[in-house]
């Protein structure tokens, strides 16, 4: 018996709702620190991989609509919280050259 | 050169730990899908605990030697710490949510962190409330060394003596483990990943906290 309240699709989708503040904090303090350097370095690839995210999590969910949904879920969110990783990265790779 | 390279393996660790979450890791008995959280909440937690040691050991350094660095490695800690506890009680609560009807309990866990948080916010008002450096530094090396002493005890007595919602602690009170083998490893190396992210972070810290545009720190 699951001892959670939600289906497991949802649940998938809070894993990735946890992900985003624990990356969504980590970016919100580079954030702060870039404030502190003269020339600041400008998250253009966390942009880019953001909006590849959010594609992949929008389409996964509409996916979810036509196809059974458990396994697209699991891959969406995957790749979702790989991209927002490696957004992150990119991020502070920037600012640690700068 | 090393550095870097360190950079990198820390890129396809994290990368590799994703993938081992969902692909590799089975979900756990009775959380289902939701256990996979376990991956990004507990390491988060983890490191707010491992920044409060970093705080305390340069706290002591400070008080032994009056350096300034040692104040600035204390103070980049800390606010390491802080953050990372708040999202440490943030995924939580998220988790909370869907596990046991709402976001805030009163479980002792749960208090025990919120506790945490008011214990280091108290660090930064202390530090912003005293201008002068010396003194400043003095003061809140002593705080950081009487703060920490709570940790170990919230963090690790309180949620194994009280009854508490949480699901079972990983490492039980007679020591064993509880948890199977690839979760394990997946959650082992989840832990080493973001060690190795805290690291980093507090590095990059240190060294725009020396060389801020204002002098400033971001506390």
């Amino acid at each position: 018996m699951e001892a959670v309240l939600v289906d497991p699709i949802t649940a998938l989708y809070v894993v990735l709702a946890v992900a985003c503040v624990v990356f969504g904090g980590i970016f919100i303090y580079l954030w702060r620190m870039n404030a502190l350097l003269r020339r600041g370095a400008r998250p253009y690839i966390l942009g880019a991989v953001a909006l590849v995210m959010l594609l992949l999590v929008f389409g996964g969910l509409w996916q979810g609509k036509v196809i059974s949904g458990e396994d697209i879920a699991l891959l969406v969110v995957m790749l979702a919280i790989l991209a927002l990783w490696m957004g992150i990265f990119a991020y502070i790779w920037q600012l640690d050259n700068t | 050169m090393r550095a870097k390279f360190l950079k990198v393996v820390l890129l396809f660790w994290l990368c590799g730990v994703i993938l081992a979450a969902f692909l590799y890791a089975p979900p756990a008995e009775g959380l289902g899908q939701a256990s996979r959280v376990i991956y990004f909440h507990i390491p988060v937690a983890w490191v707010a605990v491992l920044a409060f040691l970093v705080n305390m050991a340069h706290s002591i350094r400070y008080l032994r030697k009056r350096e300034a660095a040692d104040d600035l490695r204390a103070s980049s800690a800390a606010e390491l710490g802080l953050l990372f506890a708040l999202l440490a009680t943030i995924t939580g609560s998220i988790f909370a949510r869907i596990t046991w009807g709402s976001f805030w309990n009163w479980d002792p866990r749960e208090t025990s962190i919120f506790i945490l948080l008011l214990i280091y916010g108290a660090y930064f008002a202390l530090r912003s409330a005293v201008e002068d450096e010396e003194r400043r530094g003095r003061l809140s090396a002593v705080y950081a060394i009487v703060a920490f002493v709570t940790v170990p005890f919230l963090v690790f007595v309180v949620p194994r003596v009280y009854f508490s919602l949480h699901p079972e602690p990983i490492v039980s009170a007679s020591g064993q483990l509880k948890m199977g083998a690839r979760m394990l490893q997946v959650f082992l190396a989840s832990l080493a990943g973001f060690t190795g992210l805290f690291a980093w972070l507090y590095s990059l810290r240190v060294r725009i906290g020396g060389k801020g545009a204002h002098g400033s720190s971001i506390s």
